[in-house]
Formats: structure tokens, C-alpha cells, sequence
């Protein structure tokens, strides 16, 4: 909790140190990595989704699953017992892994700024030597 | 009997009233528990007790034998804590009692059955109650909710939208492995 106000404090003093959430990733997402990134394949197009008939909240890179569970729970319906929990499982999975992806971007983004400033403060400091320098010689 | 319980003859209130009866009249008449003192006959020693109990010689007046009082004073009631003065600066405010001041047998009682409030007024309502337990978790939650864009807990980006023209990278390297497997 502390840490968490703390955090929010330097957040609003300096906020080109945090990423910003509304905007998302600012660099480029190929900037190194040597060997590439892979893409993240949608599973259905837009049309596709409207026609299964996929909730607008999860109309993301889940959709698959989340329509293997909508059909097991459309057959055991309405019993609640967990006929349906390995397909349940599986979307959960899937979901966690984007969220982790999600955690990975921001961390990302939060360590290529630091480094964006600090690269800035470097170059500021050997202007200013240089400047220190010239002068002494001028 | 029923004078000393506080009952009338015919009260159904208590049915069962021969234990307290026996224990009146065992705590009245054993003599194992009998006063000390004799209740004072001639005049210096009626003087003598009337000092000791801070009561003038005049007003002095024991009680009579059958009472097994000894040379306890009879002493007209002062009334129980309701009836007394409230607005009196008394020596013991929380019992309306004044230091070594004569008390009677009847006014011992501070809470009477009779003055307790079991009127509707005073009952509680119970749908009130419950929203009053509800006053904190309310304002919790909706704190909770208005501080969301101050973002204080989540060091994550949100989760990218399935756009047509838009392509969004996972942290694998790109070696065309997992073909046909979906993400």
C-alpha cells in the first residue's frame, strides 16, 4: 500500500518516467529483438464473431475457447455441475497468458523511457563538459 | 410477604415464588444471621446509635422487634434512583447516593422492571440497522471506483482489441513454430 502511494505520487510528479495507459506501447515493437516477434493470430474476423454470436467483451484473441465453453455450457445448461471446467480452464489460460503479455509490454515501455532519459541526461552532461571546455579554451 | 418481593397477591408475574419465600424468611429469621445489636432502650444509648447512624435523637426510631432489624433506624424511603433529584450534586453522581447518608431496604433498585423502555418507540428497526452496516462498504466501493484513473494498482497495459488492419506481437521469437496452433 505504500508502495502503491508512493508509486502514484512520482507518477504524477514525473510522468515521462511511466508509460501511459490510455495511449499503450510508444516504441517500436520491433526494437530488439534480433530474431523477431511473433504476431498473435486472431481467431475469428469481426463478421465471424458477430455470426457465433460471441459476447462484445470477449471478442479478443480467446474468442476460440471462450466458444468451446459458450457450446459445453448450451448442452449441460442448466445443470451446474463442472462438465464444463476443462474448456473453462483452457480459456482461463488463455487469458492469463495475454495478461502476463499485457504486464510484459508495460515493463517494456516503463524500461525504454528510463532509458530514453537517461540517454538524454548523458548527452546533456557532455554537452555541458564540452561547452565547460570550449569556453576554458576560448 | 409479597410486599418484600415487590409482587400484589394475585400477580402471575412470578408463579413460582417459594424459593425467594423461603429464602426471605431464612435471611429474616436464622438465627446464625441475626444483627448484632439489640435495637437501644435508655435514652444515652439511643443517643449513641442515633450518632452513629448521623440521624438527630429525636428522629431516631427503631423498628419494631418481629422485623429482626437490631437498632436499624426506621428511616422513611428516599427514593429509588428515578425518584430522586437529578439535578442534585450528589457524592456518588452514577447512584444518586450521598456519603454515609441512611438508605432504605425498598430503594435499592436502579433499574426498574416497570421504567425500562419496551415501547415501540424505543425498538429498533431492523431494515435501518442493516443499512447503517452497509454505510462503509458503500463508500469503500465507490471510492474504490473513483480513484480508478489514478491507476494504482495495475502496472499493465489493457488488453489489445481484435482490430481488422492492426497486428499485435506476443514475446516468442518468430521461428515458424506452432503452425496451426492458436495462441
Amino acid at each position: 500500500m505504500g508502495l502503491n502511494f508512493s508509486g502514484t505520487i512520482d507518477r504524477a510528479r514525473n510522468p515521462e518516467r511511466y508509460p501511459d495507459k490510455s495511449k499503450g506501447p510508444t516504441f517500436d515493437s520491433m526494437y530488439g529483438f534480433p530474431d523477431g516477434r511473433k504476431p498473435k493470430i486472431a481467431p475469428y474476423t469481426e463478421e465471424e464473431m458477430q455470426t457465433l454470436n460471441i459476447p462484445l467483451d470477449k471478442r479478443d484473441y480467446c474468442a476460440h475457447y471462450f466458444r468451446a465453453m459458450m457450446l459445453c455450457t448450451q448442452q449441460y445448461w442448466p445443470s451446474q455441475y463442472a462438465y464444463c471446467e476443462p474448456e473453462r480452464h483452457a480459456w482461463d489460460q488463455c487469458e492469463i497468458k495475454n495478461k502476463i503479455d499485457d504486464a510484459k509490454e508495460y515493463e517494456r515501455e516503463l524500461r525504454l523511457r528510463r532509458r530514453r532519459l537517461r540517454k538524454e541526461e548523458v548527452a546533456a552532461k557532455l554537452n555541458s563538459t564540452e561547452k565547460e571546455i570550449s569556453k576554458n579554451e576560448e | 410477604m409479597n410486599h418484600l418481593i415487590g409482587l400484589s397477591r394475585r400477580s402471575v408475574l412470578l408463579t413460582n415464588r417459594l424459593p425467594i419465600q423461603t429464602s426471605i424468611r431464612t435471611a429474616l429469621n436464622n438465627r446464625d444471621w441475626r444483627p448484632n445489636e439489640d435495637a437501644p432502650v435508655s435514652p444515652e444509648d439511643r443517643a449513641a446509635t442515633a450518632r452513629k447512624y448521623n440521624i438527630l435523637e429525636e428522629d431516631y426510631k427503631p423498628l419494631p422487634p418481629e422485623r429482626n432489624a437490631g437498632d436499624m433506624p426506621d428511616v422513611a424511603p428516599a427514593g429509588k434512583y428515578f425518584d430522586r433529584n437529578p439535578w442534585e450534586d450528589y457524592d456518588y453522581a452514577a447512584d444518586r447516593q450521598n456519603w454515609n447518608e441512611p438508605r432504605h431496604p425498598e430503594d435499592h433498585i436502579k433499574y426498574d422492571k416497570t421504567r425500562l423502555g419496551h415501547g415501540p418507540e424505543k425498538q429498533p428497526i431492523i431494515l435501518k440497522e442493516l443499512l447503517k452496516l452497509l454505510v462503509l462498504p458503500v463508500t469503500f466501493i465507490l471510492a474504490a471506483y473513483g480513484l480508478r484513473s489514478l491507476e494504482l494498482m495495475t502496472p499493465t497495459f489493457r488488453s489489445p482489441k481484435v482490430e481488422p488492419g492492426v497486428v499485435h506481437y506476443s514475446f516468442e521469437k518468430n521461428d515458424d513454430s506452432g503452425h496451426g496452433v492458436r495462441y
